[in-house]
């Protein structure tokens, strides 16, 4: 009578938000006789481990901090290149949260004040360059869409962007120092 | 069971230099300051000013260039190898200006670099590498919290691609060894890749893209795969032993190779360590 051996090595992983996400591999085979079931076992183990481990490293879609935080009646302001953007762009105080910075929220919005800008252009051209409106910008891409805006409005000089890169004045013992944040 | 990979690689506690910290790391900073701790120290802690070496000069006319020829390709501009060249020749003079003096040995030197740098921007737009689609993200500064890490984490990508690959530009005077490079330059990449991660995306590779000034120029593309969670916490170990040690301000000489063309020898000569404690004391 053959003997049956099954195996199954499982492993669940913490992620970011609250998440986390679990593989398991299974294996079913056959011993000649119960002495081998020791050895069969350990070498199973450190094989099922080993392949799950590899596997589990790659993590996938993780959600990022904002994630679901999209009112249900709202689009997610994201189009393709091209299209039309959504209706209500013109109201920024409704829809998704913002997905930039505080500052970078401030900034545009400043901007747009300041120089008496069509927020349905601004949000065009959100969407021509980036796929995307205006509030659902990550901080890289709300760092080009700003660095637009001041090269286009002649202000480029007092942001960061356009070729300014910061010297090393973080590391002065006189200036700049701050307490851990 | 296997480690958790999202734990910080290590602590340093830096709690105890909690009024001293830097107010940020970069992948250049920490890599300045790993190679000669003293020399960071002269140029950025002292700020003591040095004429700009002719290479660095070049390749701050060069990044301006591509910065142009990148931007206009993604906001429709004039990419043209006419409107590049002029964007190259404004940034050569301008920084000469700005950041000058330039350690040009004489006006035949400076042609020449001024040569050097149109002709690798031209066959930077001929090669294959050149951007053919719309970027992006173009010369981006961000800042972020890394977990690990004591401070935030700044870095200014040169060029961020569609499919979300970091690209980072290099000036070389010869071919870079393709085996060596991403090692090389590991701090700055995974960096980079650490940044991306923070806003929530996953760049699919690291790139740096050597524009050799060679007799004849060439572009040439080392690709390198996202770090896994090894090589993340190694730099963001060595990023913050960068940060432990510019917070405990030690800075001292690391003979080495590069002291044959280091330009702070005469004050690396007068070192001595008492010098240091003073300044450790006020901060």
């Amino acid at each position: 009578m053959a003997i049956k051996l099954i195996a199954n090595y499982s492993k669940r992983l913490g992620l970011p938000g609250y998440s986390s996400h679990q593989f398991s591999v299974s294996v079913e085979t056959e011993l000649v006789t119960t002495d081998d079931i020791p050895g069969e076992s350990e070498r199973l183990y450190h094989l099922l481990q080993s392949n799950v481990d590899e596997q589990i490293l790659t993590t996938g879609f993780v959600p990022p901090a904002t994630y679901g935080m999209d009112p249900p009646a709202e689009t997610n302001g994201h189009a393709q290149p091209g299209e039309s953007p959504p209706t209500n762009i013109t109201n920024w105080q409704r829809g998704p949260a913002w997905k930039c910075s505080d500052k970078q929220r401030d900034l545009i919005l400043k901007l747009v004040d300041e120089h008496q800008l069509d927020k349905a252009e601004v949000e065009s051209l959100a969407v021509e360059r980036f796929g995307k409106g205006v509030r659902v910008l990550n901080k890289m891409e709300a760092s080009g869409l700003i660095d637009e805006l001041l090269d286009t409005h002649g202000q480029s000089n007092q942001q960061q962007g356009a070729g300014k890169r910061r010297n090393g004045s973080a590391y002065t013992g006189t200036n700049g120092r701050r307490d851990a944040a | 069971m296997i480690a958790n990979i999202h734990d910080p690689p290590f602590s340093t506690g830096l709690t105890r230099w909690a009024g001293t910290l830097p107010q940020h790391i970069s992948p250049t900073a920490a890599k300045a300051y790993l190679g000669c701790s003293l020399k960071f120290y002269f140029e950025r802690v002292a700020c003591i000013r040095k004429p700009t070496s002719v290479a660095l000069h070049l390749g701050k006319a060069v990044h301006a260039a591509l910065q142009a020829f990148h931007l206009a390709r993604w906001r429709g501009g004039d990419d043209s190898p006419d409107a590049i060249a002029a964007a190259f020749e404004k940034s050569f003079t301008d920084l000469e200006r700005d950041e000058g003096p330039v350690n040009f040995d004489d006006d035949a030197a400076r042609d020449k670099a001024h040569l050097d740098g149109l002709r690798v921007v031209a066959a930077y737009l001929d090669s294959p590498e050149a951007m053919k689609d719309k970027p992006r993200a173009v010369e981006v500064l961000l800042k972020e919290e890394i977990p690990g890490l004591s401070v935030p984490l700044t870095g200014a990508m040169d060029l961020v691609m569609s499919n979300l690959t970091p690209v980072d530009f290099k000036s070389a005077a010869a071919k870079p060894d393709s085996g060596n490079a991403a090692f090389d330059h590991e701090i700055q990449l995974v960096s980079y890749q650490l940044l991306l991660e923070a806003i929530g995306e996953s760049p699919p590779s690291l790139d740096l893209v050597f524009l050799v000034k060679t007799k004849t120029p060439q572009v040439i593309r080392v690709s390198s795969p996202p770090a896994d969670e090894h090589r993340k916490r190694r730099v963001i170990a060595l990023l913050e032993t960068a940060v432990e040690g510019i917070a405990a301000n030690r800075h001292h000489p690391q003979p080495g190779m590069q002291c044959s063309w280091c330009q702070f020898k005469n004050e690396c000569m007068a070192w001595l360590p008492a010098q240091m404690q003073p300044n450790r004391r006020a901060a």
